[in-house]
């Protein structure tokens, strides 16, 4: 899938007008890593939510392969994002009712995916992530670590072209965070999955093939 | 999607418990309440309704502020002071149609544990109007007293002969009478021979043809005096349905308060469950959770806490309904028990319910509709 930002320009704030982004033209070539840096209130989550469907630039244009989703009915951004995007936060944002089978499979239940294909794919996303074992377990009886590995099991649960990250290791030690980089570096490898990244650590940036930086809601790189 | 957002609801409803079981309690207290009071209603209407339903009246003739009142305690209470002077039955005895007339009125006596219903009639009277009644004998003395099987019950006689005492007069139980349903709670006199003076609470007419009933009733109206009516069965009827109807709508708005208050209750927990999990909703509707999923999952878990509240306060209800009977049935010394919680009532009850769910998630459905994601997505939770 490609993914393209055109001319994208991002305005928060009716009375007191804030640029978050500044005319930011972007492609995403399928199977590419991007990683996005820059310092806190540069624009790095706002631009990750407009790739993600979550949010509508205020001028220009996303496309999802040939289709600009931007101006897209809901519906349709709906569908993009259980189908093709793949979400992983920094404070993992699992379900806490939910056991880890649960969580994983909540997506290709939204897809209506069939229970028999569902549990295959729990089945190689536990088996991924080394979390086989815990699959009945609780979601909170889990390490911070072990969250974000099903949280990114989570967001492949649909096969989807894109995964989205933002700060995914925000919240985890240098251990947690090597585990969840290798995992997410293995999906982008094996999958030929897009990666776009968002962190401020150069060392999870490193990761990436690309990396842009953005300040002042304008993209260098 | 309807059986995933039911299962995260009941989910979210483990999760919370406290909270669930608070909002439970109410529902549970507010359908209780419905229940308890409007079944009083219920049971009177019905009583009344049946009991009326079963006289063999045509026309009732009656002073115009009287009330379309049953023969038991309850037509006791509420019966007018007004009376129709003994010479306009005379009159109406002579009237073309009318194949049976006679004056009627009630009274009170004391009994051991309940106030009695009496109603001053004479055999040819109970035969004629009161058809499903048997064992009335062919005569009534002054001094006998013919008892309801209900009645015979609550005052511990079990076979004629026993007495009665009121006002001095030792009264003789000819007969215990077997009707069934309401009847069964009224005693019978012989008229009394003061009547003739004092008038007659109403007079009933039987007609040769009860089909002409609006006719002569409208005929008959020339001739009676102003403050006097002819009514036809059917208009008696209505009219008392039309009491009871004031009675029942009394009840269910003493009990519409508790109602409203579990819905306030439930709409406050909805409202703070929801401001809770602002970004876990943002989070399910970023992995590509329709918002309808969303709004069914609050949806469910409203209706499911208030359901499940509305099943045990109908529970509570059918409880709380025979303690406030009984409480009713000693205040106003009735010898029956009023309250009856038919399953109409419980529909209209898990009804009630259900709105209080769907209501009470009103506002956080609003709320979820409308969030941006990206606002959820900031939100604390």
């Amino acid at each position: 899938m490609r993914i393209s930002l055109q001319g994208v320009h991002q305005v928060f704030g009716k009375k007191r007008p804030t640029k978050v982004l500044d005319d930011v033209s972007l492609t995403i070539e399928p199977g590419e890593f991007v990683a996005i840096t820059g310092p806190s209130g540069s624009g790095k989550s706002s631009l990750l939510n407009l790739l993600g469907c979550l949010d509508r630039p205020t001028y220009g244009q996303v496309y999802f392969d040939q289709r600009d989703v931007a101006k897209a009915p809901e519906s349709l951004r709906e569908q993009i994002r259980l189908q093709h995007i793949g979400f992983v936060f920094q404070n993992y944002q699992l379900l806490p009712s939910l056991t880890v089978r649960e969580n994983v499979q909540l997506p290709m239940q939204l897809a209506r995916v069939s229970s028999a294909e569902r549990a295959a794919r729990v089945q190689g996303l536990l088996s991924m992530i080394g979390l086989q074992a815990q699959a009945g377990r609780p979601i909170n009886e889990l390490s911070g670590g072990q969250q974000q590995r099903v949280a990114v099991a989570r967001a492949l649960a649909n096969l989807p072209g894109l995964l989205l990250a933002d700060e995914p290791t925000g919240s985890l030690d240098s251990a947690a965070t090597l585990q969840v980089m290798e995992t997410i570096r293995e999906v982008n490898r094996s999958r030929s999955v897009s990666v776009v990244l968002v962190t401020h650590d150069p060392q999870v940036a490193a990761y990436a093939s690309r990396v842009f930086r953005l300040e002042h809601g304008t993209l260098q790189g | 999607m309807i059986a995933l957002s039911f299962n995260l609801a009941a989910r979210n409803v483990m999760r919370n418990r406290e909270r669930s079981l608070l909002t439970l309690i109410g529902v549970l207290l507010a359908i209780g309440s419905f229940v308890a009071l409007v079944s009083l209603a219920e049971g009177l209407g019905r009583r009344m309704e049946d009991e009326l339903a079963s006289r063999r009246i045509d026309v009732y003739v009656l002073p115009k502020r009287s009330l379309a009142l049953p023969s038991g305690p309850i037509g006791t209470i509420g019966a007018s002071q007004d009376t129709l002077p003994a010479a306009l039955l005379d009159t109406l005895k002579t009237q073309p149609g009318i194949s049976y007339a006679e004056g009627i009125n009630r009274e009170s006596w004391s009994g051991k544990h309940a106030a009695l219903p009496v109603l001053h009639l004479s055999a040819a009277g109970i035969r004629t109007f009161f058809e499903l009644l048997q064992g009335v004998p062919e005569e009534l003395g002054d001094k006998d007293v013919l008892l309801g099987q209900g009645l015979a019950q609550q005052e511990g006689i079990s076979a004629p002969g026993a007495t009665l005492n009121h006002k001095q007069v030792s009264y003789t139980v000819k007969s215990i009478l077997v009707g069934g349903g309401f009847q069964d709670y009224f005693a019978f006199v012989a008229p009394s021979g003061a009547a003739e003076s004092s008038g007659y609470q109403e007079i009933w007419l039987k007609l040769s043809d009860p089909a002409m009933a609006v006719g002569v009733a409208k005929s008959l109206e020339s001739q009676l005096p102003p403050d006097v009516e002819a009514v036809p069965r059917q208009t008696y009827l209505t009219r008392s349905s039309r009491l009871v109807g004031y009675a029942w709508m009394l009840q269910a708005a003493v009990a519409a308060i508790g109602v409203l208050i579990a819905i306030t209750a439930a709409m406050n927990t909805m409202l703070m469950s929801t401001y809770e999990r602002l970004r876990e909703f943002a989070v399910l509707r970023a992995i590509g959770a329709p918002r309808l999923t969303v709004a069914l999952m609050l949806l469910w878990e409203s209706v499911m806490l208030s359901c499940f509240g509305g099943l045990l306060g109908c529970l509570f209800g059918l409880l709380a309904s025979g303690v406030l009977d009984q409480a009713v049935v000693v205040l106003l010394q009735l010898p029956f028990p009023l309250a009856r919680v038919t399953p109409l009532l419980i529909f209209e009850a898990m009804l009630l319910a259900l709105l209080v769910g769907v209501l009470g998630a009103l506002i956080p459905l609003l709320l979820v509709w409308r969030q941006r994601i990206m606002d959820g997505l900031r939100a604390d939770g």
